[in-house]
């Protein structure tokens, strides 16, 4: 399933966060880079429904995804991990990702049990499915969040810089997951992150923001070599090109 | 002491903190302590404690499910109400006029009194859902002040006819009456301690579903808890018609505590505010905190003007305990998130 | 429906009702403002320091008007200065403990002082038993009804307090820190704002304002009822929150609409019967048609901070 952008802008009084964004996410996992302010977790914010844009249109299989309030975008099948949010502290880890199932409008409580454990072996977090979630480390946070986004059936998974703060090893670990989930559910993948490492493993496609526009987009590894992205995240005078040095 | 004997004495002593860890973990152990606090209620006290004390720990088990009410939205669904005094009065109000207007069983109208509080209770908290923190702590706090006003206009029942149920005169002012099970004041004692036993039980059966999960979603992050498909104002509703038909249900109790003369005292803004102290330094995570909050706005204040020199200080300046109370507990918590690294 | 000449006492009385509402909203903004603080406990304070200047007036149960002259009027002062130092006491000691909370959590700090302070005067002074603290006025007529010189001094002072505050915070040096700090308090700080000292002076100011409230507010209610004027200040709040604690002007004319509004339905009679008996009603209900219509544009919480 694609995701469709058109023409999409957002204002906050005199700023522009997003300028006529248009872009497509094919199936498979994506990734979604630029410099910090490019605009890219307000366009998450808008997926999500918590920003209203002035104008432009997101559709995915015919679906208008702009038309229906934020907790029915989930419903449909839109799933988000937040950059600051981690999984909720007042609940177990089971009970984390059984609220996103019970709530996504499949299944029934005979599923749910099985449906949980699936996400969390998944995410490797079955043998902590009854503790609770403060007594955990910031990395099985962050894969609770992975948990509750693959749980049952999503549509759209949006990652918003799930490897934030995490050392080496474990954005491997998340790495592999990540990888996995357009199989294990089918859904379409939107992975925001500044580590490229991590962009260039798990997305076999990238666009990039700049400013609220697209700049490029395209297979992975010929995004991250060309020269407007470079640009974008470095400054154009510092741009070395095939042509020598830019003035 | 050797080494080894020193090592094997460490290791031989039980750690306390692990047991009692160990102990609350069962499966068993709420049940029980909840089966025995009901135990100790029904039949221990009313067998040792004269009617003084009887009547105090009937104001406890009034209080208890009020307090509740008001820290279940404050800790469990991130929503400060400081008016659940407003569903308290209402519950009282109808249940008194329908006392002594209907036939209809005591018990009934105190689950009328309850419904009718939780549906003013979501009319009116409906536009107030989109309000959060501070704002929405004004807004509960002026329609305590609001309700403070029309209580005071319309007066409780007193017997009479009309709306109103006025009597024009004095002598006509008729007592309430009270479960025809429980017409004594042990009676209506325990009557009141399984009627707010029910409320609490409700209160944490929803706590341990799917309602739980949603406000435990929604006290932490409102964005979060929308992606995750949650219908967040129907939950907020969901808390507040919960929480005022708790407080309304109390109400309707309390009614039968005073059998003529009702005031308005219990309802106003003074209330209001001694009733969030009450609330916060009892605790707010816990339903428990409710009946720990009413334990000391009740039978501890009474105990310590009884028992502890200075015998009348604790009664003459138990709204000062409570302020001081609620400020060092305000304190204590910014301590210790600030120890723990979080913001508070 | 009364006409202008029934009502005429009442708008007088309401331009009183609206003055003190409006210096007590200033107070409230300007304090807020600084330090994020609600002061829920100002009608605790003033109102324990208006009976501290009763006792020392020698007022008694027998004669419940203070019988003070001489030296003994110097318990009006001291009534602002004690106003003023329990609040700056509180403002320097114990708020900074709460400096780093939500607005919430520092007003439920201020619903503890209102308590601890009324349980020292419920104590101290039995509310059961009426009291008045007159201020010394002379009357007047004016257009047919009595004027008191308190009334014209509150709406004066009312003028005189929001034109003098706009000006301090805009025109001073220590007026723009406190909106500096208001703005945003770790970046003062790092700009070199002595930050502690200007909230003290915040602090400072309102209790000054809450003293010069309780002045006349006793005065003007006709007597020295606890429960009035401790918690008068929720009602007072309604001029603040229409000014959504920011704009000064807004909250002054605010006051002076609600302060006359409630006090005019006093008369209303007939039909119309249930206004003049909801009147007391008119803070409470406009404050929350206004935080109602503050909040009107869905605002998602995001982890406790609003996004827009």
């Amino acid at each position: 399933m694609t995701l469709v952008v058109d023409n999409l802008t957002v204002r906050f009084g005199g700023v522009v966060s997003l300028n006529a964004m248009t872009a497509e996410f094919p199936a498979g996992t994506c990734g979604l880079i630029g410099p910090n302010g490019a605009g890219k977790t307000t366009f998450f914010n808008v997926i999500s429904g918590f920003v209203t844009p002035s104008s432009g249109t997101v559709t995915i299989d015919d679906t208008d995804l702009l038309s229906m309030p934020s907790f029915r975008r989930a419903r449909w099948g839109l799933r988000r991990t937040f950059q600051t949010e981690q999984a909720i502290e007042g609940l177990t880890v089971f009970d984390n990702v059984a609220t996103v199932y019970e709530h996504s409008g499949v299944g029934s409580r005979v599923n749910r049990r099985a449906a949980v454990m699936s996400a969390l072996e998944f995410v490797g977090l079955a043998d902590v499915a009854d503790e609770h979630v403060r007594t955990l480390a910031a990395k099985e946070r962050r894969f609770i969040e992975v948990a509750r986004a693959v749980v049952g059936i999503p549509k759209v998974v949006m990652l918003d810089e799930p490897a934030a703060g995490l050392p080496d090893e474990e954005t491997e670990e998340l790495q592999v997951i990540i990888r996995a989930i357009p199989d294990r559910t089918g859904a379409t993948v939107i992975l925001v992150d500044h580590d490229m490492a991590l962009v260039q493993a798990c997305c076999t496609y990238t666009a990039v923001l700049d400013f609220g526009r697209l700049i490029a987009s395209g297979p992975t590894a010929q995004v991250l070599r060309d020269e407007h992205v470079m640009a974008a995240y470095i400054g154009v005078d510092d741009v070395v090109t095939g042509a020598g040095v830019e003035q | 002491m050797s080494t080894a004997t020193a090592n094997a004495g460490i290791s031989a002593r039980p750690n306390l903190k692990t047991m009692l860890g160990h102990l609350t973990g069962q499966r068993w152990f709420k049940p029980a302590t909840v089966g025995l606090v009901l135990l100790i209620a029904l039949v221990v006290i009313p067998a040792w404690f004269d009617s003084f004390w009887i009547s105090n720990f009937t104001q406890m088990a009034l209080y208890a499910p009020l307090a509740a009410s008001a820290g279940m939205l404050y800790g469990r669904v991130g929503l400060v109400s400081l008016g659940q005094v407003a569903p308290y009065g209402i519950g009282t109000w109808v249940t008194i006029r329908l006392a002594f207007a209907t036939t209809i069983p005591y018990p009934l109208l105190v689950l009328i009194g309850g419904l009718v509080a939780a549906l003013l209770g979501v009319l009116i908290g409906l536009p107030a859902l989109r309000v959060s923190g501070l704002y929405l702590a004004l807004v509960t706090l002026m329609l305590a002040a609001g309700m403070e006003v029309i209580l005071g206009e319309i007066k409780f029942p007193n017997g009479g006819k009309g709306f109103k149920g006025l009597v024009k005169s004095l002598n006509d002012i008729k007592a309430l009456r009270r479960p025809s099970f429980a017409t004594t004041d042990v009676g209506y004692y325990r009557f009141i301690v399984v009627g707010s036993f029910l409320l609490l039980m409700v209160a944490a059966a929803m706590l341990a579903r799917k309602p739980g999960r949603a406000w435990a979603s929604i006290r932490q992050s409102e964005a979060a808890a929308l992606s995750a498909g949650i219908h967040v104002t129907r939950y907020k509703m969901l808390a507040f018609a919960l929480a005022s038909f708790m407080a309304g249900v109390a109400g309707g109790l309390f009614a039968g505590t005073v059998r003529k003369g009702m005031q308005i005292d219990a309802f106003n803004r003074q209330s209001a505010i001694f009733l969030i102290a009450v609330t916060i330094m009892g605790g707010i995570y816990s339903l428990w905190g409710g009946v720990l909050g009413a334990f000391f706005a009740t039978c501890l204040l009474k105990f310590l003007t009884q028992n502890v020199a200075g015998h009348q200080f604790w009664t003459r300046f138990s709204l000062s305990l409570f302020g001081f109370g609620l400020l060092t507990n305000l304190i204590q918590s910014t301590k210790a998130a600030e120890k723990k690294g979080v913001a508070a | 429906m009364p006409g202008l000449g029934q009502l005429w006492p009442y708008i007088i009385q309401g331009l009183a009702f609206g003055a003190v509402y409006a210096v007590t909203g200033t107070g409230l903004v300007v304090l807020y403002r600084t330090t994020g603080v609600v002061n829920l406990a100002f009608g605790a304070i003033g109102t324990i320091g208006a009976h501290i200047a009763w006792s020392l007036l020698g007022g008694s149960l027998s004669k419940p008007g203070p019988t003070g002259h001489g030296i003994r009027l110097l318990a009006y002062p001291l009534l602002i200065v004690i106003c003023a130092g329990i609040t700056l006491l509180y403002g320097v000691w114990i708020a900074p403990k709460l400096a780093r909370r939500d607005p919430l959590v520092k007003a439920l700090g201020m619903v503890g002082v209102a308590l601890f302070l009324l349980g020292i005067m419920k104590d101290r002074w039995d509310s059961s038993k009426p009291r008045s603290l007159p201020f010394p006025a002379k009357t007047f007529r004016l257009g047919g009804s009595v004027v008191t010189t308190t009334q014209v001094i509150a709406l004066i002072f009312a003028i005189v307090v929001v034109i003098a505050v706009n000006l301090y915070l805009n025109k001073t040096a220590t007026g723009t820190a406190m909106r500096a700090i208001a703005n945003d308090r770790d970046v003062a700080s790092l700009l070199g704002v002595p930050v502690r000292r200007v909230e003290a002076l915040a602090w400072l100011g309102s209790g000054v304002i809450c003293g010069f409230v309780y002045l006349m507010l006793p005065a003007l209610f006709k007597s020295l009822d606890q429960g009035t004027l401790t918690w008068f200040v929720i009602g007072a709040l309604a001029g603040a929150v229409v000014g959504q604690f920011r704009s000064l002007w807004t909250t002054f004319f605010a006051s002076m609409v609600i302060g006359v509004v409630e006090s005019i339905l006093t008369p209303f009679s007939g039909n119309l019967l249930f206004l003049g008996k909801m009147r007391k009603m008119t803070p409470f209900v406009i404050s929350v048609i206004a935080i109602l219509w503050i909040s009107r544009r869905r605002t998602v919480v995001l982890a406790g901070r609003e996004m827009q």
